[in-house]
């Protein structure tokens, strides 16, 4: 079998369990999914952000969306409207950084429906969406300039990085800011992990729309992933052991 | 509807652009390229439209005399002058790369060195009190790590070192594939949400 046909057998089976569990799902949406300290962490920091009158840094990376690493920008976006939305009930519009073109025009968006869903005037100037470098070192340098220059108390590393990653947490946590990681990137994880307070790591990053937004598209889409990751283990286990024992 | 259409655009593209993988319809494949050729152009003016950003914000910055203004002077003048050089002698020229490559090299170079230390600093913190089991994973596969890069395993050529290195490896590659799992599946459905028109960033 061609690695096409299994790429549309995937697609296909993704979308088809997503409907099986959204199907089940639609009367109520059912809400158990595990604890994750770092999502916990979001919570407490935006009540420190509404409550404490101080602001939020939100950097989204710079994947590009011809690469499949938009994805990870996608999910970025997906927290810049949730943390838009939180924050805009305390006054604080958040601060968003870039360095991408056009994940910095869909954060200029993001800001401006957020505040016509909160039936604010659209006041937000360019400050509040940046793009602050386009290649990878000066995108942290300009980034660890906004995070310095605008002292925001709580600093969301979200998008797509690659190792220089480490830059920018570390510059967060010296100022004393509460720094929330994810990346799509293996490295850049590698190296978030152990330079921030609250990392995501892997499959948690992309779980974070169905815990800011749990509606039946989010929670099926998250129950489908798990579904398919505890197939694939299945399978690389099973494939494992009949290599084991010379079948295959 | 303002934010409605340019996502219905999104869609149909994503479709036909998807769909030009596993079809190989030569009209298919016509459409296919040249959505693609503007996306490409797309990316380029959404490029533009980020660097008049970054200039607005930086001469904004000089004009209201904010900390460190003068760090904005210096890119608004390098980005100035790039941009007329570029412009006058076009970029393939020998002197314009040279010129490039002689201070984002060094530049880089010195932000890459900078990461190494800042890697160590954080072994550093997570020596403190207050290490969890994670941190001392973290600590032993770098010290481990370490140890072999540099080529100095005693009794390197002996099987069972041989089979205690090959299972190390296994390990983190193991660990390293299920994480890249997680990641391809997360990043599938979240393009499908896409796709399937739900789950718009921009929309309320």
């Amino acid at each position: 079998m061609s690695s096409l046909a299994v790429g549309l057998i995937l697609i296909l089976a993704t979308l088809l369990i997503m409907a099986v569990i959204a199907f089940l799902d639609r009367a109520r949406v059912k809400i158990n999914f595990r604890q994750i300290p770092s999502l916990e962490s979001l919570q407490k920091s935006i009540n420190l952000v509404v409550e404490g009158g101080k602001g939020v840094h939100i950097s989204l990376g710079r994947g590009n969306f011809l690469s499949p690493h938009f994805a990870g920008s996608l999910i970025g976006l997906n927290l810049l409207k949730y943390l838009t939305r939180r924050c805009l009930n305390g006054d604080i519009p958040p601060l968003s950084t870039s360095g991408d073109g056009l994940i910095h025009i869909l954060s200029q968006e993001t800001l401006d429906s957020a505040y016509e869903r909160s039936h604010l005037p659209e006041r937000h100037g360019h400050a509040e969406a940046q793009i602050v470098g386009v290649t990878p070192y000066s995108y942290i340098a300009g980034a660890m300039m906004a995070q310095r220059d605008e002292n925001q108390i709580v600093m969301l590393i979200a998008g797509h990085y690659g190792a220089e990653s480490a830059l920018l947490a570390d510059m967060a946590e010296r100022s004393r800011s509460h720094t929330i990681s994810g990346t799509d990137d293996i490295s850049a994880q590698a190296m978030l992990f152990v330079t921030t307070r609250a990392p995501l790591i892997g499959e948690e990053f992309f779980a974070v729309p169905a815990y800011t937004n749990p509606t039946l598209l989010n929670t099926s889409s998250l129950k489908t992933q798990d579904i398919l990751r505890i197939l694939f283990a299945g399978g690389l286990i099973i494939g494992a052991f009949l290599k084991l024992v010379g079948v295959l | 509807m303002k934010r409605i259409l340019p996502w219905l655009i999104v869609i149909l593209t994503g479709i036909t652009i998807l769909s030009g993988y596993f079809v190989a319809h030569p009209l298919l494949q016509q459409i296919r390229a040249i959505i693609l050729d503007i996306a490409i152009t797309l990316a380029v003016i959404a490029t533009i439209v980020g660097v008049i950003n970054l200039l607005t914000i930086h001469s904004r910055k000089v004009r209201d005399e904010k900390p460190d203004w003068f760090n904005s002077v210096v890119l608004i003048v390098a980005f100035a002058g790039t941009t007329l050089f570029g412009l006058i002698f076009k970029p393939s020229h020998p002197v314009f790369t040279q010129l490039v490559a002689s201070i984002q090299f060094p530049v880089e170079a010195s932000l890459l060195a900078l990461l190494s230390i800042t890697l160590a600093a954080a072994m550093v913190r997570a020596i403190r009190p207050g290490m969890n089991r994670a941190s001392l994973l973290f600590i032993s596969a770098v010290l481990v790590f370490m140890w072999a890069a540099t080529g100095f395993i005693p009794f390197q050529n002996s099987n069972g070192i041989q089979s205690v290195a090959s299972f190390l490896n296994t390990l983190q590659i193991g660990g390293a594939r299920g994480m890249l799992l997680g990641i391809g599946l997360g990043a599938l459905t979240a393009g499908l949400r896409v796709l399937i028109g739900k789950d718009i960033p921009t929309g309320k």
